[in-house]
């Protein structure tokens, strides 16, 4: 029986390795984390709910002759326990004969700890939805909803391969949907891992602004139109190219880039790589789930599909080496970023003479993961273009297309990149407005 | 009961009491603890296997209207009290800022203990059992079409809760949840199709008999390969549809059983799941025709989405949504029934894990039985099609413009089901649909799901069902 009372934090996934090694594991990683997360909830201009969570864990991936075991711990008095029956039950598990180990050696992580202001705000929290509210309703909002978050945490982990890393992480969010009627709404988020950059004033206002402009849509027309499609709205695909990328996804049947390494995947004006590194993104540990140091990689050089994201398993198999990515079982994108162009979203609208911008959306599904075929729908402020100029606002449409069609017909680029995570959009994504051609439109038949 | 399982009561009582101590008008705690079970199955390969047991307490509060909840995942008092603690600290903060005070319905005190019975336990199943089925599933799927890729996911889970509140009800239940949940990718020829097929049941092991699940599972895919090979196009203008029970029960929880949520059509999801093109003025006008008939009813025996009382310490009951093509009812929770003055909830408010908020959800949703039998709703058809069920879906988040691309689909030529057609399109109003039904089945079908909704996500095991129904005069898309 174990002390486990007795390691820190900091040393208790190694001790945990050491153990389950001795009691014959193969490949052990433990890591262990404790996570204070604040939210506050609005609608209409009124808080209605705040919640606290307090988590801590302790999470257990065990091998043993490629048979593959998973499982969590909420208190050290469950480790000792949990470790036996892990061991007990991996003899009745079979061989995964794909499994190519995890990675191994001793790298130097680059440390990073929590903004320590985060986890103490309380009352701050209540003035920044104040402000978010009050400046979407000052916009013109008659009704405005959303959510904040404060996050804070530090996780630990130790591999069996000699990898030990530590990282803290905080981050503020806010979301903010501003109603002006019935039918028009606008949407903008914000994310940021330093308070120094938060801005819910600006948020709420620019969601207020867009209900306020999009007032008064009518039904938009069917066909085949040019679209310039903001940052949240153009996030959603990005997301989608981004786990699209994971080896995991191609052997599933889960992506749309399957066999298409080196081949066009996209137009010449589309580039875009995985990050791990950029400290304003929420997710950029500098190590993945197996301990291997993370990094940046390159997915889709000017429309070319460059590699697939991997880990070491699927990184033997496909012969090659593990991008940092994992992900013990599917190798996951931590940051997709879309490289930015040259022009402004005005400029991209003035190349548009019959044609859409569209500000958000809402649902997308696949049909077919594998061929790409899916349709969305936007939401919150869209506007007919016409001769490069916004036009009459527009409701009640659907983009009905394929994936790669719309990385194909990619005419342009924006150079204003803004983060995006919120509840359509959960991998963090850094995506600019694009431009893209011949965007199928349907809608309602009745 | 298995020792994981067991609750310490006493930690509820003492956090309800905690929080009233500290200033709460209204406490509540709900702990919970569940033991889960589960394996990844990728191209045959056993990709992992997960276990584990979990175990925590949420408590809710309501200070001058403003509502506080804080949630710990380790059952011991010191936690359980700081949680409690805490809640009334962000409900007092909240409530200087809250410009709508929050009330709930009053309820009645319900002192209650169910349980769903298993004839083989959750808890006692052994990872061997598991590969075994799932590799006997995974070998029958192989040999019903030509897979480039599949995977198959099992996840089980028994779950104990025990709810406790200021008005002084303790309730306790334990409910076992088994689903599969399957992607293969069928590929002929340059031809590729996917089926995204899930089962599931509250219900202990036995529902994993591997012959009847196989059956199921096989026979969506030996039908998705053959639409995709000899589908032919879908025709264009009026004609008339037969829609499944797949069908059917996907636009009953998409189109009926979402826009009747009341907190979104009260606004409160607005920024996440949305609103309703649904308003509480609608209530008791027409929606559809006299014979389309909607219920949620979370009390079905066995099903997906059971349950006896909801998060709140309701006691559950059928929910009529729409009556004979009228709006009948909403769905509700404490908050919302109060917001829109409906005296007492209906029960309609859960929550998928003891660190959730318990917000207004559905169940098991579907189109009630009609008088056809299934052959009479073909008859009288002269051009129309049959999407028997369906494979890319969505529906604005007014639920108000919906579509469903078929993936089993036929021809119906003068009554008679003829040859498949490939991937009709489905695009049209909630209003539209609803009145376009002429004529419903007798034989109720259900599907399991998993619905999505909340902030954090929440998704939440629901059935989804319907018999068969006609709808006349629709306009078909067809894809590209």
């Amino acid at each position: 029986m174990s002390n486990w009372n007795s390691y820190s934090p900091a040393d208790l996934p190694e001790a945990v390795v050491k153990k389950a090694v001795q009691m014959g594991a193969d490949d052990v990683v433990v890591t262990s984390g404790i996570d204070d997360t604040k939210q506050i909830r609005f609608a209409n201009n009124s808080i209605t709910t705040s919640k606290s969570w307090a988590s801590t864990g302790l999470s257990i991936y065990l091998t043993k002759d490629k048979r593959i075991l998973s499982t969590q711990v909420n208190e050290l008095s469950e480790i000792d326990r949990t470790l036996d029956e892990l061991m007990k039950r991996i003899k009745m598990m079979q061989p995964n004969e794909e499994y190519g180990g995890i990675y191994s050696g001793k790298p130097k992580f680059r440390k990073n700890v929590a903004e320590p202001t985060v986890a103490a705000m309380v009352e701050e929290l209540f003035v920044h939805v104040d402000a978010a509210i009050s400046s979407a309703q000052e916009a013109g909002a008659s009704r405005v909803a959303g959510v904040l978050y404060s996050s804070s945490g530090e996780m630990h982990q130790a591999t069996s391969g000699g990898s030990i890393g530590t990282y803290g992480s905080s981050s503020l969010e806010i979301s903010v949907r501003a109603m002006s009627d019935a039918e028009s709404s606008g949407h903008m988020v914000q994310s940021v891992t330093s308070p120094m950059n938060f801005e819910p004033a600006r948020v709420g206002r620019t969601a207020g602004e867009l209900a306020i402009e999009s007032r008064n849509p009518e039904i938009g027309k069917e066909g085949k139109f040019d679209v310039v499609f903001s940052p949240m709205i153009f996030a959603n695909i990005m997301e989608r190219v981004g786990s699209s990328c994971s080896a995991g996804s191609v052997d599933a049947g889960m992506s749309f880039f399957t066999d298409m390494i080196g081949k066009k995947v996209a137009s010449e004006k589309f580039t875009c790589y995985d990050d791990a590194t950029n400290p304003e993104s929420l997710d950029s540990l500098p190590f993945d789930e197996e301990g291997a140091p993370t990094g940046k990689t390159s997915l889709i050089e000017k429309g070319i599909l460059k590699t697939y994201l991997h880990n070491t398993s699927t990184a033997k198999r496909y012969g090659t080496v593990s991008t940092g990515n994992a992900g013990l079982v599917f190798p996951s994108p931590w940051t997709t970023c879309l490289e930015p162009g040259q022009d402004t979203r005005d400029q991209l609208i003035s190349q548009v003479n019959d044609g859409y911008y569209m500000t958000n959306t809402w649902y997308t599904r696949f049909q077919n993961y594998q061929t790409g075929d899916f349709s969305t729908i936007p939401r919150d402020a869209i506007f007919h273009i016409k001769n490069g100029k916004l036009d009459k606002p527009v409701k009640d449409i659907r983009i009905s297309e394929n994936m790669l069609n719309i990385l194909k017909n990619v005419k342009a680029v924006g150079n204003d990149p803004m983060q995006v995570h919120w509840w359509e959009v959960e991998t963090p994504v850094f995506v600019p407005h694009v431009l893209v051609e011949n965007v199928n439109i349907t809608k309602s038949t009745q | 009961m298995d020792a994981r399982l067991e609750l310490d009561r006493d930690l509820a009582t003492m956090a309800v009491d905690k929080a009233l101590d500290q200033g709460a008008e209204y406490a509540e705690a709900r702990m919970e603890s569940f033991v889960t079970n589960g394996l990844f199955l990728k191209n045959g390969n056993p990709e992992i296997a997960g276990f584990g047991t979990f175990s925590g307490m949420c408590v809710r509060v309501l200070v001058k209207g403003g509502v506080g909840f804080a949630s710990t995942d380790i059952l011991k008092k010191d936690n359980v009290l700081n949680r409690a603690e805490t809640a009334v600290k962000m409900a007092k903060a909240s409530a200087s800022l809250v410009k709508d005070r929050i009330v709930l319905s009053d309820e009645p005190t319900h002192i209650a203990d169910y349980a769903v019975e298993q004839k083989k336990k959750i808890v006692d199943v052994g990872l061997d059992d598991i590969v075994e089925v799932l590799t006997h599933i995974d070998k029958a799927m192989t040999e019903s079409a030509p897979l480039a890729s599949r995977f198959i996911q099992l996840r089980m889970e028994e779950r104990t809760k025990f709810f406790a509140n200021s008005d002084d009800s303790k309730i306790g239940s334990r409910i076992p949840r088994i689903a599969i949940f399957t992607i293969p990718t069928i590929k002929d020829g340059d031809k590729i199709s996917q089926a995204m097929i899930q089962r599931g049941m509250a219900m202990g092991w036995e529902y994993m008999d591997p012959v009847n699940r196989s059956e199921e599972i096989c026979h969506e895919i030996a039908m998705t390969h053959k639409n995709m090979k000899e589908g032919v196009k879908a025709p264009t203008g009026k004609i008339d549809m037969v829609l499944g029970p797949e069908v059917v029960g996907i636009a009953a929880h998409e189109s009926c059983g979402h826009p009747y949520e009341a907190d979104r059509i009260s606004g409160r999801e607005a920024a996440q799941a949305g609103e309703s093109f649904v308003n509480a003025k609608m209530m008791g006008s027409r929606i559809g025709s006299s014979v389309a008939s909607v219920v949620d009813d979370p009390t079905l025996e066995n099903s997906y989405g059971f349950y006896l009382y909801d998060d709140e310490g309701v006691k559950a009951r059928p929910k009529i949504l729409i009556k004979d093509g009228m709006i009948n009812e909403f769905l509700h929770n404490r908050e919302t029934s109060a917001v829109m003055d409906m005296g007492q909830s209906n029960a309609g408010a859960r929550a998928n894990n003891y660190d959730r908020e318990a917000i207004v959800r559905m169940s098991n949703t579907f189109v009630s039985p009609g008088d056809h039998n299934d052959e009479e709703l073909f008859e009288g058809i002269k051009l129309g099609v049959y999407m028997k069920n369906f494979m890319e879906w969505n529906i604005d988040d007014k639920r108000y413009n919906q579509r469903y691309i078929g993936r089993e689909a036929y021809l119906i030529e003068n009554g008679q089901v003829k040859g498949p057609v490939k991937a009709p399109i489905l695009e049209l109003t909630t209003p539209a649909f609803w009145n376009a039904i002429d004529a419903v089945g007798k034989k109720l079908e259900f599907s399991a799901a998993t619905c999505g909704k909340g902030e954090p996500g929440q998704g939440i095991p629901v059935y989804t069902g319907g018999p068969h129904i006609r709808l006349k005069d629709i306009t078909l898309g067809v894809s590209n």
